[in-house]
């Protein structure tokens, strides 16, 4: 044991210095949620789905918009599986942590067609 | 004349090198303990506070005064009020007596050793008294343990101070560093068995693993410490700190010939942190290397173990003693 001991003297510790060292995101991980507004066609399914009342709807049909709230959300999936257009993915963004309430929720507006 | 040496006196007690100094030493070996028993598990310890994180042991200290000071409602309040400050002065009571920066302390008078005992078997009794007073489950079982252990270590510790004393036919600390200064070899080389026994003894007095039994963390929350909090929880931090500079100083100048080293140019206290740091060192080797024992394997290996040995050591000691005078 206590040449493990010296041997971990030697040894750079295992500790990661984040966050000015970070970890690569895992492929295939369940991260940020993003909709494609272009492909969202304003059903609310994921909003009836969603466990933890993480989505919101402004306005309504097809000419909504949508809010993802972080703090709310559970990271689950439901929505991602349940859209019918496949509009909303997820990402493999884990750090998503922040400081203010203001940007814990992101909006997702629809490109205005003109 | 008189309030110039006055002067000197009070500055010596209150800033070098006295309590202001100690206080900062304790500190920045609290940092050295912590950086080297991380690095032994292969982590980092404190790096950001400060440049690699040496004011750590500071800011805690800070954030703990600044901390509210919860007292219950059902506890003794004399007795819990005093402890901490009470556990606080004792080391500091007991450091004036070592050497730390040339061949003679601050105080120091015949039978002094005896008197250092004496002030780490109060430390002992008042953490005792600070679990007794805090009339809290966790806090009588921690206080019971410490006052159970004092029972198991003081024994060894005391008979293995002996053997330097003999040594030296002295019962004063300066004496004995006086001693090995001027016949030029340290008391370890006479006593190894003796120094092997303090180190034991001294990780089971500053309540460090594997002898951290009063104050178990995974057991029995933070043992005699639990109830105290804010400024009262800084105090008792602060002394136990002050205790590792107290023991690690106490087997140096006991042990390894204290504030001396064979260049003469470089000044004593230079020598003095070298070797108190080799010990701190030691000290934190074996926290990462031992698990925790338990309050029975910790009395009965001691009264079977380290009592007969240290015995036999002054006995190896005498016997040496009678030889070399042929």
């Amino acid at each position: 044991m206590q040449n493990e001991l010296l041997k971990s003297l030697a040894k750079k510790p295992a500790t990661l210095l984040y966050p000015f060292e970070k970890y690569d995101s895992i492929p295939g991980s369940r991260g940020k949620v993003v909709i494609d507004m272009t492909k969202c066609i304003g059903c609310g399914l994921c909003i009836r789905d969603c466990p933890a009342f993480a989505l919101e709807m402004v306005g309504k049909g097809p000419t909504c918009d949508m809010k993802w709230y972080i703090t709310r959300c559970v990271f689950c999936g439901q929505c991602v599986e349940t859209c019918p257009r496949s509009a909303i993915i997820q990402e493999t963004t884990y750090d998503l942590a922040g400081a203010e309430k203001a940007a814990l929720m992101i909006e997702y507006k629809r490109p205005k067609s003109s | 004349m008189a309030w110039e040496v006055g002067l000197l006196s009070l500055l010596s007690v209150l800033i070098y090198p006295g309590i202001f100094f100690l206080v900062a030493v304790a500190l920045f070996y609290q940092w050295v303990d912590r950086r080297f028993f991380a690095r032994l598990q292969n982590r980092y310890g404190p790096i950001y506070t400060g440049p690699k994180g040496i004011l750590q042991p500071v800011a805690d200290l800070i954030k703990l005064l600044a901390k509210e000071d919860i007292e219950p409602s059902a506890v003794d309040r004399q007795i819990f009020r005093a402890a901490p400050v009470l556990i606080l002065t004792m080391p500091l009571a007991a450091l004036f007596m070592i050497p730390i920066t040339g061949n003679w302390a601050l105080v120091s008078f015949e039978g002094d050793l005896i008197f250092i005992i004496f002030l780490m078997t109060l430390i002992a009794i008042l953490a005792f008294l600070g679990g007794w007073s805090s009339t809290n489950t966790f806090s009588t079982l921690g206080g019971m343990r410490a006052a159970l252990q004092a029972l198991g270590y003081e024994v060894p510790l005391a008979v293995s101070f002996m053997g330097p004393a003999i040594l030296a036919g002295s019962l004063s600390v300066s004496k004995i560093v006086q001693w090995q200064a001027s016949h030029g070899l340290w008391a370890i080389l006479l006593n190894p068995l003796g120094f092997g026994i303090v180190i034991v003894a001294f990780l089971a007095e500053l309540e460090r693993i594997p002898f951290d039994i009063p104050e178990a963390e995974t057991e029995i929350v933070a043992g005699w410490q639990t109830e105290f909090s804010g400024r009262k929880l800084a105090l008792i931090r602060l002394a136990l700190d002050l205790e590792l500079v107290l023991a690690s100083g106490l087997a140096t100048a006991l042990f390894l010939g204290g504030p001396t080293g064979p260049i003469p140019i470089i000044p004593g206290i230079v020598w003095f942190m070298a070797k108190t740091l080799v010990l701190v060192l030691i000290f934190a080797n074996l926290r990462a290397l031992f698990a925790r024992f338990r309050i029975d394997q910790m009395v009965s290996g001691s009264w079977k173990y380290l009592v007969p040995l240290s015995i036999f050591q002054i006995v190896m000691l005498e016997l040496l003693l009678g030889w070399l005078s042929f």
